[in-house]
């Protein structure tokens, strides 16, 4: 416990001054103070029924961890450090302000889907965006999802899969009208991935839409980013 | 009490035990008042110290880990409450300072001061020191803690506290070494 040892009586005379000034400090600063019993009492009292709610217990956290943060670092440090946190909590605020609303030229809405030229194959990101209208409840998209019948003659079904649907073939069939196969998804904004499956078997990536670089097991599949009402 | 039977007890107390921190109370109140008594000069703040400490410890208890030094995190505690009650005092006093009324900084701690011109001396030199060389020379000195103990106490590295331990050192032999040698003290 300690590299300093106290002079034994009797022999000072061999020690160094410091040694035996410290040993009579410490004979003076060693002995313990009288107890006034008030006081532990006291102290047992108001530990009792000392019962606090989790919050109270979160915010004793806070305060203590505060106090040892403020002792224990420098004036310098500590002005480093709240800069430090400052400069990060601005960093990442920045990131989600300057978060580009609008990625591409490529902003058709779903109807544009269809109409659009059929050149994805070639097409890197950024994906297909599409704005709609809110769905005020869920903060979800209609975003519609359309293939051209020409593009699959031997199709008896067609569905939609992709991360919205856990990628089930049987989840979003797609209905034929007028040579379209369609359906319309409520998505939640963000960037999905998503293919057709035809006749249960058959993947294929929305032709009119880019190709997604992380498809699935080497399976075809196509982008569309929903952005925010 | 020895690790083991203190380890019983704080596992007692942490359960909610009573008796078990009534008697970890017993145990530590006198060395923690001591502690109190020597950073602050002042029973009354000395007693409020203590007294808030064992309040966090009875509140923090079931935070604190079982394998882990027990006196170390009592002191750090400890030590913090005094810093802050040093902190409050200061503040009180550079309020009062530039007031109306001037304020004689050692007069209230005059009384608390040992009978015994040496002791007095001590004590004397004590206070003069920086509360941090303080801090450290009663956690060595009197404490008899080693440096990774105290580093858990004050957050300091152990290169610091041996420095601020030399300069306490340093600052008491200057002022007690010249009247001990000289035989001016007489118990």
């Amino acid at each position: 416990m300690s590299d300093h040892h106290a002079p034994q009586n009797g022999h000072t005379e061999s020690l160094p001054d410091d040694e035996i000034m410290l040993a009579q400090v410490k004979a003076v600063l060693s002995p313990l103070p009288t107890v006034n019993r008030q006081q532990i009492a006291q102290i047992l009292a108001a530990t009792q029924h000392r019962r606090r709610t989790p919050w109270q217990r979160f915010a004793g956290r806070v305060e203590q961890a505060l106090e040892w943060w403020r002792f224990s670092t420098p004036p310098m440090a500590r002005g480093a450090s709240l800069a430090a946190a400052a400069l990060t909590i601005g960093f990442v605020a920045r990131g989600y302000l300057m978060q580009p609303r609008d990625t591409s030229a490529l902003t058709p809405d779903a109807a544009h889907m269809a109409a659009a030229p059929a050149s994805p194959a070639t097409m890197a990101a950024p994906a297909l965006t599409v704005n709609g209208a809110a769905d005020a409840a869920a903060q979800r998209v209609p975003v519609q999802f359309l293939l051209d019948a020409r593009d699959i003659p031997a199709a008896a079904n067609v569905s939609v899969v992709g991360d919205f649907n856990e990628w089930s073939a049987t989840a979003t069939p797609l209905t034929l009208d007028n040579g379209v196969w369609s359906t319309t998804l409520p998505l939640p904004p963000g960037r999905h991935v998503y293919a057709f499956v035809v006749n249960g078997e058959r993947w294929l990536a929305d032709p009119r839409a880019p190709q997604a670089t992380d498809a699935d097991f080497g399976r075809p599949g196509s982008v569309i980013i929903v952005q925010a009402p | 009490m020895n690790a083991a039977h203190l380890h019983l007890v704080l596992q007692q107390a942490r359960r909610g035990d009573r008796a078990a921190f009534a008697q970890l109370v017993e145990q530590y109140y006198p060395r923690a008042l001591r502690f109190a008594l020597q950073m602050l000069r002042s029973r009354e703040d000395a007693e409020e110290a203590v007294q808030d400490t064992f309040v966090r410890v009875h509140d923090h208890l079931a935070g604190f880990r079982e394998d882990a030094p027990f006196d170390p995190w009592f002191f750090r505690i400890l030590g913090n409450r005094c810093r802050t009650m040093l902190a409050k005092r200061k503040r009180h006093r550079d309020f009062i300072e530039y007031g109306d009324v001037p304020y004689d900084a050692a007069a209230s701690e005059r009384a608390d001061l040992p009978d015994g011109d040496f002791a007095r001396e001590v004590h004397r030199a004590l206070d003069a020191l920086p509360p941090e060389q303080r801090e450290a020379f009663l956690l060595r000195h009197v404490n008899e803690m080693d440096y990774e103990e105290m580093t858990i106490v004050t957050g300091a590295k152990g290169s610091t506290l041996r420095m601020r331990v030399k300069r306490a050192v340093d600052a008491l032999r200057d002022t007690l070494q010249a009247p001990l040698r000289a035989g001016v003290f007489h118990e």
